[in-house]
């Protein structure tokens, strides 16, 4: 099948696809991207005091208020009905808001910039990638990800855009002369959703080829944070720093044993990448490394990180494809993940049928979830845990092919660096 | 590969063991399912900044007024907080309809000191339980007033409800006591039972698209022209291919 069709009817396929359940299908969280940046498209620039002060909320980070504030801005002028509903979410309860009499056009929207985002990893990934049959590889699994099909147009999730400033720095970070973008994607990455800091000590190492370059790099990762940040501080107060004191990634640094385990595998593993990259690799590492570098510290990353939010996984996702397209092997082992990952992420009613809540609420929010039906049959915890379990060992599992991979002949007898 | 069907053999062995394992496997009960599955969340009210009441204890009862706005009212889930370990005994739940207090339509025993360890509360960092309350579906629930009631005879309670001051439109002030206390309401959630009417049903999806038919008329053309580049891409390159 993949074969008999075209790389365009390919593209034009996954288009359809996500245009068809775009303005039927959304998750609650949706209205929350939309709710706070509208404040700013109003010329409220106090965002993040307004959202902590009359919301006890955390929005995300600033890039991502920004590019949805613009979004919204343009939306508003354009649609009357648009700017009535997004205003009127402010104000109104998600079951409300789900009858309002633009839902559909406006749920669209909402998913349009999505569209933009996955075009821009679609044309970094085509650039990475020369052979034509890998070209037609990565065509056809972004075109019909499961994943990003299902988080992005279908829940309405926005991690296509940190997820594309990390891709677009894995781009840069080999491109001779261009690797200070890299850092600036880097800190837009950052910027949009916070995940993406753990890779910078990893990019410096891969980009920077002396140590004045690291600097330079350093550099041009902290100046955009450090402007951004210190112009909303003054206008916004502390309020900028609620996020961090809300936000749920894997950083709990308590010294039980678990946390201990958990913090010395993944120092392990971030650590023994580093060594490849830096000692081994250096001068030889391609696209295809590069993404297996991103996917071993990603899996590493998110070992005890919550399996249930399906959207983390959309961070890794363009590398897992660009791995795909290269190395056919790495298809089934993205697919068996995505499964684990769909078998924890279909756990609330909200996240299962009732993404279909636009069209009739009562009805659709009504069917079980995925977890509740296991419920009747085994205790929920259980299903639970052993679904964290099966997680944690693939992910590791992954890991260790990544290693295997990396450590084979290929790069056996490269001599060693002269500094 | 060897590996991998190692792997999918431990899953699905892993798997049969949990389901033979577990009571609940041989107490499907269809009545149960039928009774209890199909509700959707109407009072959602566990959100803003929460914080806790003082433990509810003989001198100390809690009363919130709510209006479901749907028929079939059947379920609320009250968060609770307690400490460990649990020194409360038991609490009364009791509903009420707001204009007559003295007949009551449902109530319960709950038995906190059965409910182990505190567990975190959905994504916030609270820590206490759930506690789901199935009540007998009321069916013209919708719009009418009702009131439930925590108490407790206990005098060293270690438990009571999550609070927030965050308006909702549905739930009223809460009553410490018998007395109003403005602004402050608690946590929770109410859902009904479905009413499955396939008319009805489809009644509600058929006018939510027709008030907006000029968008679904160009999403319908955007799919037929989609449909269209997609043919026209394949036949392109069979042109190209056979010249």
């Amino acid at each position: 099948m993949r074969h008999k069709l075209t790389i365009t009817q390919w593209i034009l396929i996954g288009v359809l696809i996500r245009f068809i359940v775009a303005p039927l299908t959304m998750h609650a969280d949706i209205f929350f991207v939309y709710k706070f940046p509208h404040f700013l498209s109003h010329g409220q620039w106090n965002v993040y005091e307004i959202a902590e002060k009359s919301y006890n909320a955390s929005y995300y980070p600033a890039i991502t208020l920004f590019i949805f504030s613009f979004f919204d801005f343009i939306f508003s002028s354009l649609f009357s009905t648009y700017e009535a509903f997004v205003h009127s979410l402010s104000t109104t309860s998600y079951n409300i808001a789900l009858n309002s009499p633009n839902i559909f056009s406006s749920v669209l929207l909402f998913k349009t910039p999505y569209f933009i985002f996955e075009a821009l990893i679609f044309i970094t990934g085509w650039k990475m990638i020369e052979s034509d049959s890998a070209k037609k590889n990565f065509a056809f699994l972004m075109a019909i990800n499961p994943l990003i099909i299902y988080s992005t147009y279908l829940f309405g999730q926005f991690d296509l855009l940190p997820a594309y400033f990390l891709f677009v720095a894995g781009f840069f970070a080999l491109q001779k002369g261009r690797e200070h973008l890299g850092s600036i994607a880097l800190a837009c990455g950052f910027m949009s959703k916070i995940f993406p800091i753990i890779f910078f000590p990893f990019y410096l190492l891969v980009a920077a080829q002396s140590i004045k370059n690291a600097i330079k790099l350093i550099l041009y990762f902290i100046a955009p944070i450090l402007v951004i940040y210190s112009v909303l501080y003054m206008i916004n107060g502390d309020s900028i720093f609620f996020l961090l004191k809300k936000f749920s990634y894997n950083l709990n640094t308590t010294q039980s044993i678990k946390h201990l385990i958990i913090r010395l595998f993944q120092a392990t593993t971030y650590g023994i990448i580093c060594w490849h990259a830096f000692f081994v690799a250096r001068k030889q590492i391609s696209y295809l490394l590069l993404a297996k570098y991103f996917l071993a510290i990603y899996m590493a990353a998110h070992w005890g990180l919550s399996v249930h939010s399906t959207h983390y996984f959309i961070w890794h996702i363009p590398f897992f494809i660009l791995l795909a397209s290269f190395a056919p092997e790495w298809e089934k082992r993205m697919y068996i993940l995505l499964a684990i990952v769909f078998l924890a992420g279909l756990r609330d009613r909200t996240s299962f049928i009732g993404l279909l809540a636009p069209l009739n609420p009562e009805l659709f929010l009504s069917f079980p979830s995925l977890k509740d039906i296991t419920g009747f049959l085994i205790n929920k915890s259980t299903y639970d845990q052993v679904i964290a379990y099966i997680f944690n060992f693939y992910a590791g599992l992954i890991v260790y092919w990544i290693f295997k991979d990396i450590f084979s002949k290929q790069y056996k007898n490269i001599p060693k660096l002269e500094n | 590969m060897q590996f991998l069907r190692f792997f999918l053999l431990q899953f699905f062995l892993l798997s049969a063991f949990i389901l033979a394992d577990s009571p609940k496997a041989v107490a499907l009960d269809l009545n149960y399912i039928k009774e209890k599955t199909f509700f959707f969340k109407d009072i959602h009210s566990f959100r803003g900044k929460l914080f806790k009441s003082k433990a509810i204890n003989k001198d100390y009862f809690i009363r919130q007024t709510f209006k479901p706005s749907c028929n079939q009212f059947n379920r609320l889930v009250i968060p609770f907080y307690f400490e460990n370990p649990n020194k409360t005994n038991s609490l009364t739940f009791s509903l009420f309809e707001a204009s007559n207090l003295e007949k009551i339509l449902f109530t319960e025993t709950i038995h906190p000191n059965s409910w182990g360890k505190p567990s975190k509360l959905g994504s916030f960092k609270l820590y206490g339980k759930f506690h789901y309350v199935w009540i007998p579906p009321i069916q013209n629930s919708k719009d009418q007033s009702f009131i439930f009631e925590i108490k407790s005879n206990d005098i060293n309670s270690t438990t009571g409800i999550y609070l927030n001051r965050l308006k909702h439109q549905q739930v009223s002030s809460i009553q410490v006591n018998g007395q109003e206390l403005p602004g402050v309401y608690t946590g929770v959630l109410s859902y009904c039972k479905t009413n499955f009417d396939l008319k009805e049903m489809t009644e509600i999806v058929l006018e939510k698209t027709k008030r907006e038919k000029i968008f679904f008329t160009f999403y319908f053309l955007g799919i037929a022209f989609f449909l269209y580049a997609i043919k026209r891409a394949g036949k392109s390159l069979k042109k190209n291919s056979s010249s």
